[in-house]
This record gives C-alpha cells, sequence and structure tokens, in this order.
C-alpha cells in the first residue's frame, strides 16, 4: 500500500459539496476506513465505530494542536486532559441539566417574543413568505446566550453583531475569502474578550442573577484567570450562537422538506425529542474534526503516526449503514439514535441539553403556527466546517378566515 | 460500578449503551447505577462507557 492511499481529494468548501456532500462521503467510504484527502492534509474516518474510537482515545488523538487564533489564552476545546478538565471544570457549573430547566423560560420568551414580531406574525396570519433564517434561527441562540450571560438590553445589538462577525469567521477554510472573513472575525474576537474581561471584574465587585456571575463564583478558588473566564464567555458565544442557528434552519428544511415527517409531529407534539435528535444525525453541523496523532496509535485498520492527522467525518458516520437502518430517510420517531452530532467522550458538546431544549422549544412552539408550510428558497452559507443555511425562505399555511 | 454525582451532568451516554447498568431518573440530575455488580458479558459496554462519559464521572472497582 502507498504511503497515502487509499486517496480522495476533494475540497468540500466547492459549493457544489456545500450543497450537497454525503455522494462524496460514500465514495470515501467505498475506498476504506481511513482515506487521505490532500486538501485537508490528513486521514477521512467515515465509520461510525471509528469515529467514535477517535474521540475515546484523546490522548493519542489530541486536540491541543488545533487552538483557535480567537482566542487568547487555551480553551477546553483546544486542550487535552488535565489541562481540558480544569479549563471544562468551571463552565460544567451553567450546564448541568437543573440550570438548563431553569434557562428554559429564557429561551420560551425569546421565541415568543421573535414569533410577535411584525414581520413574522404578519406571515403566520396572512401566510406570505418570511426568511426563517435571518428572523428566527440567527437571533434565538444570540439573544438567548445574551439574556442567560447577562449581557444587557443596552449592549444587546453590539453583542449581536459581534455574533455575526465571529460566526462568519470559524471556518478552518484556505480561500481568500476564509481569510478575509477570519480578519473580521479575528477584531471582533479582540473586542469581545475585552468586554468579557471587563464585565467579569464588574461581577467580581458586584455579582448579579446571570451566568457570568455563577462562572465567578464558581471559579472562587482561582482555578482559572479573569482572561480564562472571559475566554470561557466566548468560547459559550461562538459554539452556542452559530451552532444551534444553523441546526434551527437546517431542522426546519428538513421538516418543510418531509411533509409526511411534519404530519406526524403535528398530530403527534411528543414527537418533537425524537425529531430534534433525526434532524441533528442528518445535519451533522459540525461535518469534520480534526485530530493530532501523538505517538502512534492503531485506527480504522492502519497505524497513525506522530504528527498524522485524523479528520472525524461526524455527518458521514451519522449514516453509516451499519449503524442506522435506512440512513438515508428523515425518521422523526428514529430510535434509537445515539448520533454524534454533539461528538463523544470527554469532549462531548458542553451545551448539549441547552442547545436541545432550544431546538425542542422553538420546534415545539412555532410549528402549529407554521402549520403546512412550504420551503420557497434556500441557501447555503459558504464554508464546509460549521455547514448550514443563510437563507431559507418559508411560506405558512395562512390562517382560516373567521378564525 | 459507581457513579460520582458531584461530576455527573446527565449526558446520558452511559445509559444509552448499556441502559441495564445506567439510568436517568425522570427527577434529578444524572445517572443512577441500577445494577452495580458488572457481569462479565456487559463489561466491554460499561469500559465503554468510562471511556466516553463527558465528565469521566464513571468509577470502576475491579472485584
Amino acid at each position: 500500500m502507498g504511503e497515502h492511499e487509499p486517496r480522495y481529494d476533494v475540497d468540500f468548501n466547492r459549493s457544489e459539496l456545500i450543497l450537497d456532500p454525503f455522494p462524496a462521503y460514500e465514495e470515501i467510504r467505498a475506498l476504506g476506513r481511513a482515506v487521505w484527502n490532500e486538501y485537508l492534509k490528513g486521514w477521512m474516518v467515515t465509520g461510525y465505530d471509528d469515529v467514535i474510537a477517535t474521540h475515546a482515545d484523546p490522548i493519542h488523538f489530541s486536540s491541543a494542536d488545533h487552538r483557535s487564533s480567537f482566542f487568547e489564552v487555551p480553551t477546553m476545546i483546544n486542550a487535552d486532559p488535565p489541562e481540558h478538565t480544569r479549563l471544562r471544570a468551571v463552565a460544567k457549573q451553567a450546564f448541568t441539566k437543573r440550570s438548563v430547566v431553569r434557562m428554559r423560560e429564557a429561551v420560551v420568551g425569546v421565541v415568543d417574543e421573535l414569533m410577535a414580531a411584525d414581520t413574522v406574525a404578519d406571515s403566520l396570519r396572512g401566510g406570505t413568505p418570511f426568511d426563517f433564517a435571518a428572523e428566527i434561527a440567527a437571533l434565538v441562540p444570540t439573544l438567548v446566550i445574551a439574556d442567560i450571560l447577562g449581557v444587557s438590553r443596552a449592549d444587546r445589538a453590539q453583542f449581536r453583531q459581534w455574533s455575526i462577525d465571529l460566526s462568519l469567521a470559524v471556518d478552518y477554510g484556505l480561500s481568500a475569502e476564509a481569510e478575509a472573513r477570519r480578519e473580521t472575525g479575528l477584531a471582533a474576537a479582540a473586542l469581545v474578550n475585552a468586554y468579557f474581561r471587563e464585565e467579569i471584574l464588574a461581577r467580581r465587585a458586584h455579582p448579579r442573577d446571570d451566568l457570568m456571575t455563577d462562572l465567578v463564583q464558581a471559579n472562587e478558588d482561582d482555578q482559572l484567570t479573569t482572561a480564562e473566564l472571559g475566554a470561557v464567555c466566548l468560547l459559550l458565544l461562538i459554539a452556542g450562537n452559530d451552532t444551534t442557528n444553523k441546526m434551527l434552519s437546517g431542522m426546519f428544511l428538513l421538516i418543510g422538506q418531509h411533509p409526511d415527517e411534519r404530519h406526524r409531529v403535528l398530530e403527534e407534539p411528543a414527537l418533537v425529542d425524537s425529531a430534534v435528535e433525526e434532524a441533528l444525525r442528518m445535519m451533522a453541523l459540525g461535518q469534520a474534526t480534526p485530530r493530532r496523532v501523538h505517538g502512534s496509535a492503531p485506527l480504522a485498520g492502519r497505524q497513525f503516526e506522530d504528527g498524522e492527522t485524523v479528520w472525524m467525518m461526524k455527518a458521514a458516520a451519522n449514516r453509516d449503514p451499519a449503524q442506522f437502518p435506512d440512513p438515508y430517510r428523515f425518521d422523526v420517531g428514529r430510535t434509537p439514535n445515539h448520533h454524534l452530532a454533539f461528538g463523544w467522550g470527554i469532549h462531548l458538546c458542553l451545551g448539549v441539553h441547552l442547545a436541545r431544549m432550544e431546538l425542542q422549544t422553538t420546534l415545539a412552539r412555532l410549528l402549529p403556527q407554521m402549520r403546512d408550510f412550504d420551503v420557497v428558497d434556500f441557501k447555503y452559507e459558504p464554508g464546509f466546517h460549521v455547514r448550514g443555511l443563510e437563507r431559507l425562505i418559508v411560506a405558512p399555511t395562512p390562517v382560516p378566515a373567521g378564525v | 460500578v459507581t457513579i460520582d454525582a458531584e461530576r455527573c451532568l446527565g449526558h446520558a451516554v452511559c445509559a444509552s449503551l448499556v441502559p441495564e447498568v445506567f439510568v436517568i431518573p425522570a427527577e434529578g440530575e444524572g445517572a443512577v447505577v441500577a445494577a452495580p455488580n458488572v457481569d462479565a458479558a456487559a463489561e466491554p459496554a460499561v469500559r465503554r462507557a468510562v471511556i466516553g462519559c463527558p465528565e469521566q464521572a464513571i468509577v470502576v472497582e475491579e472485584s
């Protein structure tokens, strides 16, 4: 076997692949369990069990070499144990199931506020098309995380603009356009870092009823510096914002494109939770996640050597027929459904309870208002790594006259 | 096998892998152990849950 065989060179940032990467994934799957891609300079792993095995060995398959330039100090996503454990310990207090139950009120409030806004309310009544991505999906997570962190109403608009700049720049891409987006994002990141540092210093002096105060108090023995706590807040903004936004649009696209499945949810609201899981499986926003090999370790039928890169192709693993029967079918009642959209193991998304609750709440409250809506148009954002829609025009069923 | 309740956040990775050993009660914060003595058949799945636990909250005592 040659040094880089089997091999499938593909630039996933090409627009036709962003629109539909799945035929390429199936070709890669057919070539072998670990397939070289010159564009990614690494080995793509598409099998469900192999992706789990990579997650299960964070010492040999390390996250520490992929630090994002947004952060001035290390964060939990770019650290291995024991550093990872220290950085995660403080933030996790805020994301227990019980904490998230307390956040439900904030989420319901935000969703209802957005549904009552003129553009959306008119569409829901009259059936005229509206952009779900702009009017709902992009706003829910930003407003929710702002409310939860304790960003003041006066800072909301500024906070929203920073979120947009940051999310545009979250891309591992090598194109000139990606480079320009990164510049914008870096400028915003510097401002957000400074903002959070200042807000955290203020919370130390004057505690309030918000997540920033909780983080300060969870950190009472100063395990983390002020800069590290600020980086936690920035991470929550980046990790919880763009992802939840695109997942909301992706879920409503799937629901819109599958009328029979939509009817099942409308008729049986108890299916909301499993419908959310199925949308997470099908979309798997974080298409591919890199790990750097430390030392030497076997994986996916080959021996990996120090310094090599493994790309966990999570969206492909979520359609591994060995794990998911009829993997291309969108089935809102699918069970079991142990998808990898949030990762697996010690790096499992810390915001998983919050993300699920935001998705479930939005679907449960909005779908009965939209009823048999049509998808009029949609467009994917350029950028493969958090693949998602930037536009989703939908036309709700108008309320019948006299109601 | 036991669960460190201080660490557990209720992600339910363990309960999805070995439902006969770990369960997530509707009420409460996290996972609980339904069957603390793991037999040989369930051992590989339990070891996978130990590695997969995002909070590293599962404690195994060998007998």
